[in-house]
């Protein structure tokens, strides 16, 4: 327990501190604008990751008609239809709990940033004391920095909103939930399973509503961090996937299939297609979009082979 | 009921698992309510022994002051709970040790209550709280009396401090520093040493104060600007003030005209506890572990006591006694040295982290470490005078 203590402590909340604190004198002894900093410097090291996510995402989405496919196939074998289902998406390289990951990988970090602000703004001695341990002896400029303004838009980053009761602060909570629900509909993958449905509507609701009544406790700063980060995640899915389930009208409005981010051509290589695996290959009436996804690498491809021309 | 496969999911269904949804909620929900919980409970307290008459009087960080006899640690009388009015209002943990004064023991609590007691019975209970906002607002450092004042560093805000000076008997406010109308001073976590009739102390805000206890007028033009927070009682000898602060720096400040040096800034760590001085050496601990002895006259340091070999910080004011320097740090350990040399004569573990100032009634040495032990060391013998937990104390 001890050693684990140790390895977080080294690990997660003794970086994210004196991380914080770098930016916080280097903007100008602003926490509000460090803790947004700290957030682009964070979403941008887990870019890959996100991205990968979300490729993943559309894949799922893509093999959506062969799932129904299998689905029809073996309706009166759950246990051959699931073993189908898993390899089709082994084949495929996709996880179905990858859609999970984001906010598995933000945990750590939320938990992290949550002790560096405790740590950075102090409210016992103790406290104060203890943040002597966490800083780099190499960078001494930061003890000159101690005590750290907690103030940011007339709120005190360390309070809760319900502590704090501004408008701002309320305005904040409201937003983290708001920003985590456009996100989730953002993700969702459309799905002619009912019981997918309505774990996704539990998702959709769940997690949103979890996330908004616990902002309501935790520091201002740490729902700053949040709701950054939320906003910088719909940005990036919009650019890699496009509004996704957020607005299914326009996409189906369209060509009937899930429209692709500004940049996915140029976010995903071709080797992501599948892992290198076989293409999914449509055979019922609602495989267009898989005749889509095809049609979209074919172009990707197509493109990339101009650009080495030139 | 289907089974779920190893990804999660039911089989023949695509994604998950309603069953993992909320299996993943629930562990976010546990993790978050965790993190949710309260995070400015005084979880410690450092308040130092104060010896008078044939009793000592040490508070505790559920806000007891306990009052034990000098030379066996018993209790005396039950001891003295300060109120706790409202849970939001903060945790009346004592930080600062205990004053007595003419018969009356003065004590400073987090929540920013000034407790006047009756020092033998612990009855006649006088209160004066202090203003601010009631989450932030709280008394670190020691009650300070003056004559028939009382002088108490206090934090009203977050970043905002200020002095005030209370009539003794009664603890009525005489005056306060900056005034009510006034911009505040920085945060306030210190003890005020006070030297005829001004007031000394440093804030987190970087200054240093002089203030006039009779009317709570600056003395100085301005406040001295050190480079660093100032939590360390400062230490007054040569017509100089003697004081270490967070940017690992230790300096003197002119009492006559508030101008500030830097002494030596060798130190890793950061300056907490109080120098202690015998009037030409200063003997300052630091947060790196050191010991760092100063001679004031030569204008150097003279020696330095590596703390490595426990490699805790030190918090706590070391005491002088006779022509050993006695410091305790968090590796809960007193070491007594040679003040000459710096040399190391003799240690004994005396329990948990000691952050509280040590003190000293001839050659007994009492230290009271964070799991509320109170341990009395005699110098002579090295042995072990008593010892006393004071949760155990009813």
């Amino acid at each position: 327990m001890e050693l684990l203590s140790l390895l977080w402590s080294e690990v997660i909340t003794k970086p994210m501190t004196n991380s914080l604190l770098v930016l916080y004198v280097w903007l100008g002894s602003n926490l509000g604008l460090a803790i947004i900093a700290f957030t682009i410097v964070v979403r941008a090291l887990t870019y890959p990751l996100v991205v990968r996510q979300l490729r993943q995402t559309r894949k799922l989405q893509g093999l959506q008609p062969r799932v129904k496919e299998i689905n029809e196939k073996y309706k009166n074998n759950p246990q051959l239809r699931g073993q189908e289902v898993m390899k089709l998406y082994k084949e495929m390289g996709v996880n179905p709990v990858g859609c999970l990951g984001p906010l598995v990988i933000q945990m750590p970090i939320f938990i992290g940033l949550f002790w560096a602000i405790n740590g950075v703004l102090p409210f016992t001695p103790e406290n104060l004391a203890g943040l002597s341990g966490k800083l780099y002896s190499w960078l001494p400029f930061l003890d000159t920095a101690i005590p750290v303004d907690r103030n940011f838009l007339g709120m005190d980053l360390a309070l809760e909103p319900m502590r704090v009761g501004s408008i701002l602060g309320y305005t904040l909570v409201a937003l983290s939930g708001l920003s985590m629900f456009v996100q989730q509909k953002m993700s969702q993958v459309a799905s002619a399973d009912p019981a997918q449905q309505s774990t996704q509507r539990m998702m959709l609701f769940m997690f949103p509503v979890m996330f908004g009544m616990f902002s309501l406790f935790f520091p201002i700063g740490l729902v700053i961090y949040w709701v950054a980060s939320t906003l910088i995640g719909i940005v990036m899915q919009y650019f890699v996937t496009g509004w996704g389930g957020l607005f299914p009208q326009s996409e189906k409005a369209g060509s009937g299939t899930p429209k692709l981010g500004p940049t996915l051509s140029a976010a995903i290589p071709d080797k992501e297609e599948g892992n290198g695996g076989p293409e999914p290959r449509p055979v019922s009436e609602d495989s267009r979009g898989g005749n889509r996804a095809r049609n979209t690498g074919a172009r990707r491809r197509s493109r990339r082979n101009r650009n080495r021309r030139h | 009921m289907h089974r779920l496969n190893q990804a999660g999911a039911y089989p023949g269904r695509t994604g998950l698992s309603p069953a993992l949804v909320l299996l993943v909620a629930i562990v976010l929900a546990v993790v978050l309510t965790g993190c949710a919980q309260s995070r400015n409970a005084a979880t410690q307290s450092w308040s130092g022994v104060a010896v008078s008459g044939d009793s000592t009087y040490v508070g505790t960080r559920e806000g007891r002051l306990i009052k034990l006899s000098l030379d066996a640690g018993l209790a005396q009388i039950a001891p003295f709970q300060v109120p706790q009015p409202d849970q939001e209002q903060g945790f009346p943990a004592l930080y600062g040790t205990p004053m007595v004064d003419n018969g009356r023991v003065y004590a400073g609590t987090y929540n920013g209550i000034v407790l006047s007691l009756d020092a033998n019975s612990f009855g006649d209970a006088r209160t004066f709280e202090i203003d601010g906002n009631d989450l932030a607002k709280g008394i670190a450092g020691s009650v300070v009396p003056h004559n028939d004042s009382l002088v108490i560093a206090a934090t009203e805000d977050a970043g905002e401090g200020r002095l005030y000076v209370l009539e003794a008997s009664s603890l009525i406010e005489k005056c306060r520093y900056p005034a009510r109308n006034e911009e505040p001073a920085g945060q306030l976590w210190t003890t005020p040493i006070i030297e005829n009739g001004i007031a000394y102390f440093g804030d987190l805000s970087k200054q240093v104060h002089a203030v006039s206890v009779a009317d709570c007028r600056p003395v100085w033009d301005q406040p001295a600007q050190l480079d660093g927070a100032v939590v360390a009682p400062p230490v007054l000898t040569g017509g100089y003030l003697y004081l270490g602060a967070f940017d690992r720096a230790f300096y003197r400040v002119s009492l006559a005209s508030g101008a500030s040096e830097k002494l030596f800034d060798e130190a890793l760590g950061w300056f907490w506890g109080a120098a202690v001085t015998d009037g030409r050496v200063l003997y300052i601990p630091n947060m790196d572990g050191n010991i760092y002895a100063y001679d004031s006259t030569a204008g150097r340091v003279i020696w330095t006591y590596p703390g490595n070999d426990e490699g805790e910080p030190v918090l706590a004011s070391p005491v002088l006694s006779d022509d050993e320097l006695v410091y305790a740090s968090d590796s809960g350990i007193m070491v007594v040295l040679d003040a000459q040399s710096g040399s190391r004569r003799w240690d004994r573990r005396v329990g948990n982290d000691v952050r509280a100032p040590l003190s000293a009634e001839g050659r007994v040495v009492f230290l009271h470490s964070l799991d509320e032990t109170v341990t009395a060391v005699d110098l002579d013998t090295k042995q072990l005078a008593w010892e006393r937990n004071l949760e155990d104390v009813k």
